[in-house]
């Protein structure tokens, strides 16, 4: 097929602003699939996507539409991850399409996320078709929102589709502008450039990256090579994506698909990379291309020590289809065996935890999530600390630095008050505000990204009543007064739940830690001393009573076995605790630290 | 050398805090309960190792054994001797409760060649007596030893229960002090536990029940321990104290690991490593007994491991402690090594203490003996 009759667009929308709906209506329409096979929501096939109402990995699907003049076109709709921690795998596969529809949803107006995705997609210079949704709501607000729009993007209102994707209203308009305002790739038969904007992984025929080929063609038997790493294949079989893969001949420039090469390595097909001709390289890649960076890191450790090694077996499956996640063996005074994990972002960190637990039954224990810390000792070596057990000695340290975010959130203006309480809690630095509108704004901050990896994103929400979104960018590096909290049982460190933190929260996190676990650890047959410190200095402390009592006054009537049962029992539920030092530690107190909602108990650690 | 366990599961009324096995007496079911009874004597004692084994200890326990009239005890003890082989020596318990007392029902036990009387006296206070659903009064508990001493026992226990609701540290005090006074050779102390379905379990759960706080609870056992020690009395287990000479022989043997047979419901028997328990309640225990001639309901063979845990339990709760040593020879360098940094731990916090090979209970260490006992499995 000529590229003219080529359209690849892309959807962006806020969470539930109805991006699954109209892609639904469009597959529809185009006979891609029929109604009655379809399950709600095509394209968000991940159970916990369904879930949770977000796209978390790209998807991409072909379809073919023979306009009413009887001309043929082919659509590729490149689905994005619909959140922040994915913005680097958004970007990639905006920049796999030529246009891209901008959904808002009629009551919510632009959100900060739907802002940022904007910027990526003008970014990659793509057309923007703006469509506003659920305008058959009854407190559809379509005349300011269709304000928002005009003002961001310096349209004219009549360029704006209307829409109820539920109801099929405007589908057929939104149909008509991706075939006359998107433009068709332009051919180029220059050396063989495609870019990996996603990749799965298949038992059988292994990584099977998702392309779209920018210059010359791609076809079975050819030799490719990946431009970051030089590794080389052959094409085993090229395909497009309908809802399975179908194999073709070849694909062009301009074309979306798949191809297999026997790639093994998920890591050899990473979103961003360029694959070219090994036999006539292009002769530069693609631009854009980053390897991916964790940003928020965690131990994960087996619930029972016995399930290491299924834990470990689970981490490698994972790991073939997210090659995002990244994992090395540590271990744990209190926690024993585990793993620390490097995350793209908190979202990301939960649903690795949440499919590990799912998908392999598996039950385990995070630790709370640190950000990457870089340290400058006193004998001038710099190190990057994820872990605060692997900080150094504050004797020995001349500086440590924290990595600062760029933040966007909207809200509407009755909340800004909160929100500028909340972000000084966080110790953000304000920047800028914007009207997008005369009832909301957009508010530009800068604030270390510890102290949104923990709990800010929920209590964002709620002191906004669930308005405000948000959104956030890598900044920089940036030294702050940071130390290193250990907690102490009986004087033993319970390395787990050390926090790296802002010496002027450190008080505050530590009296309510102590507080916590006083009430969560059981008396024990000794008192126990629960005790924060900051290197030798102890900053708060609690005590547990002593257990006084624990005798079963009769043993006889011969009933010895019941005795010895009951002894049993309390003794297996002993074994589901951790040991430090003398102190029996239930796995309650690993998870208590991760709702710690002091207002202003940020941490970063 | 074995014990004889037999369980008379009636009783007058319902204590609200016994989780026994116990049936409210009734016209008819004592003649089923002995007919069964007889059955099962006389199947067991012709089962090996019983019809060449010395029973040297016999304890009839419940329920209220006492509340069988004469002829009905005349008939448990024919049925003892008619199956079973009875050193004349044996030490023979039965409990007793104090209005199920009479001199001439003590002297035909007495007559029958019971030596051992075990009356579940519980407290001298009748406002006590009273809040543990108990028929008798303080009066009737000191009769009722009156009377035991006269018609010849010489060997009398009485059972004493502390943690009781509403008990005040002087109700115990006096309590301690008449039944000192009242000169028993063997003391049983209770601390009060709630046991789960009984009338108290669902009062605490109302939150009606009102039980004294741990510290209260122990400062009442350690009161107890005391009185007791500077009376005379030895203490020999977690909750048991005689004058010298005079422990409970079958308990003592039960616990160390002797073999013993019980008949009737809801009884336990081991023998060599094998623990055995008939159905607990009396209808279950009758039906099974008409149908197939035994009432056994559990039958298990102690893995290595629960034999440890036993030994640990049983060793600890006795007062001269478990040996180290012996503890070594039976079951392995290896068990004993892995539990040494545990019982340093113990020690170090004052819970155990080392005695030569022996490590035994602390006195602090003896309210806690099931976390400590876990604490080593």
């Amino acid at each position: 097929m000529s590229t003219e009759h080529i359209r690849n667009f892309s959807i962006i929308a806020h969470i539930d602003h109805g991006k699954s709906t109209l892609a639904d209506r469009l597959l529809e329409m185009t006979g891609t699939i029929s109604p009655l096979k379809m399950r709600a929501q095509m394209l968000d096939n991940l159970d916990l996507e369904r879930e949770r109402g977000i796209t978390i990995k790209a998807h991409a699907i072909r379809m073919s539409y023979e306009c009413p003049d009887g001309q043929a076109y082919s659509l590729n709709l490149i689905d994005t991850p619909g959140h922040v921690d994915f913005s680097y795998e958004v970007s990639r596969s905006l920049a796999a399409c030529e246009g891209a529809l901008l959904i808002v949803d009629a009551v919510q107006g632009i959100e900060a996320q739907t802002i940022s995705n904007l910027y990526l997609a003008l970014e990659n210079d793509l057309t923007i078709i703006p469509v506003i949704n659920k305008i058959d709501l009854p407190n559809a607000r379509v005349d300011v929102v269709t304000g928002q729009i005009v003002d961001l993007l310096g349209i004219e209102p009549d360029d704006v589709i209307l829409t109820s994707a539920r109801d099929g209203i405007g589908v057929e308009q939104v149909l008509r502008a991706i075939l006359d305002r998107i433009p068709s790739p332009e051919p180029d038969d220059s050396p063989l450039r495609a870019l990996v904007f996603d990749s799965i992984f298949d038992q059988y025929r292994g990584a099977v990256p998702y392309v779209r080929v920018m210059s010359g063609e791609i076809r079975p038997g050819m030799d490719i090579m990946m431009c970051s790493n030089g590794k080389r294949f052959e094409v085993a079989e090229t395909g497009i994506l309908r809802f399975d893969k179908a194999p073709v001949d070849a694909l062009t420039a301009g074309e979306v698909g798949y191809l297999i090469g026997n790639i093994r390595n998920v890591a050899d097909a990473s979103v961003g990379d360029t694959i070219t001709d090994a036999s006539r390289p292009c002769d530069a890649p693609l631009p854009g291309y980053r390897e991916a960076k964790s940003m928020v890191f965690s131990g994960l450790y087996p619930a029972m020590s016995e399930d290491y090694e299924p834990l470990k077996e689970a981490l490698e499956k994972y790991q073939l289809n997210d090659a995002a996640l990244v994992y090395e063996p540590e271990t744990s005074i209190a926690l024993g065996f585990g793993f620390r994990c490097g995350f793209l972002g908190l979202l990301h960190m939960e649903v690795v935890q949440e499919r590990l637990e799912r998908e392999y039954g598996l039950t385990i224990l995070a630790t709370m999530p640190s950000v990457e810390y870089r340290i400058t000792t006193t004998a001038g070596e710099v190190l990057m600390v994820d872990n605060p057990a692997d900080m150094p000695d504050a004797s020995l340290i001349d500086s440590v630095e924290e990595p600062f975010i760029q933040a966007q959130i909207v809200v509407p203006h009755d909340y800004i008050g909160n929100i500028m309480k909340l972000t000084r809690d966080r110790r953000g630095v304000y920047k800028a505000m914007e009207y997008l509108d005369p009832t909301r704004v957009a508010l530009q901050y800068e604030l270390p990204l510890s102290e949104i990896v923990f709990d800010f994103y929920d209590r964002l929400k709620s002191i906004s009543r669930g308005y405000a979104s948000f959104d956030y960018d890598f900044l920089e590096y940036r030294a702050s007064p940071l130390v290193r909290l250990n907690l102490l049982l009986n004087g033993d460190l319970v390395d787990a739940l050390s926090i790296i933190i802002h010496k002027d929260k450190a008080y505050e996190w530590g009296r309510e830690l102590c507080q916590r676990l006083r009430k969560i650890i059981p008396r024990q047959m000794f008192e126990v001393a629960v005790q924060a410190a900051i290197g030798g200095r102890v900053i708060a402390r609690e005590s547990i009573r002593p257990l006084r009592k624990n005798v079963t006054a009769k043993c006889y009537g011969g009933d010895i076995t019941r005795k010895r049962k009951l002894l049993e029992r309390q003794k297996e539920g002993k074994r589901r605790m951790k040991q430090v030092g003398n102190v029996e530690l239930p796995q309650e107190a690993f998870l208590a630290v991760l709702d710690i909602r002091g207002e202003g108990a940020a941490v970063g650690g | 050398m074995a014990g004889l366990y037999i369980h008379i599961p009636f009783c007058t009324h319902a204590c609200p805090y016994c989780d026994f096995s116990f049936e409210l007496l009734r016209d008819g079911r004592v003649g089923r309960l002995l007919a069964a009874l007889e059955a099962e004597a006389e199947r067991r004692g012709r089962e090996p190792p019983w019809p060449d084994t010395v029973v040297d200890t016999v304890f009839l326990g419940g329920g209220t054994p006492t509340c069988l009239t004469d002829r009905q005890l005349d008939r448990v003890f024919r049925m003892i001797h008619d199956s079973f082989r009875v050193d004349p020596d044996a030490e023979i318990t039965v409990e007793a409760n104090p209005e199920t007392v009479r001199t001439s029902k003590l002297r035909r036990l007495r007559a029958l060649g019971v030596n051992r009387l075990s009356i579940g006296v519980q407290s001298f206070s009748d406002e006590i007596l009273r809040r543990l659903g108990r028929r008798h009064t303080a009066d009737q508990a000191v009769r009722a030893i009156v009377l035991a001493r006269e018609a010849g026992f010489e060997n009398v226990n009485l059972d004493l229960m502390f943690g009781v609701p509403g008990q005040a540290a002087l109700d115990w005090a006096d309590t301690l002090e008449r039944a000192v006074s009242l000169d028993p050779e063997h003391v049983s102390v209770y601390g009060l536990t709630v046991e789960p379905g009984t009338e108290f379990d669902r009062m605490e759960k109302e939150g009606l029940l009102g039980l004294p706080d741990e510290a209260r609870h122990v400062a009442c056992y350690y009161q107890a321990l005391d009185r007791l020690s500077t009376a005379g009395y030895r203490h020999y287990e977690v909750s048991n104290l005689s004058k010298p000479g005079f422990a409970c022989r079958h308990n003592v043997s039960s616990w160390n690991g002797g073999d013993y047979l019980g008949l009737g419901p809801s009884a336990h028997s081991h023998v060599a490593g094998r623990r055995l328990a008939n159905t607990r309640g009396l209808a279950d225990y009758l039906s099974a007994m008409d149908a197939r001639g035994e009432a056994i309901d559990m039958d298990e063979t102690l893995t290595v491991d629960e034999r440890i845990h036993e030994y640990i339990l049983l060793r600890l709760r006795s007062v001269e402690g478990m040996d180290t040593g012996v503890f070594r020879d039976r079951f392995g360098d290896d068990a004993m090594g892995k539990r040494d940094p545990a019982i340093h731990t113990l020690a170090e916090e004052g819970l155990l203490a080392e005695r030569g090979s022996r490590i035994c209970l602390t006195r602090k260490g003896l309210a806690l003996a099931d976390s400590v006992c876990a604490y080593l499995m």
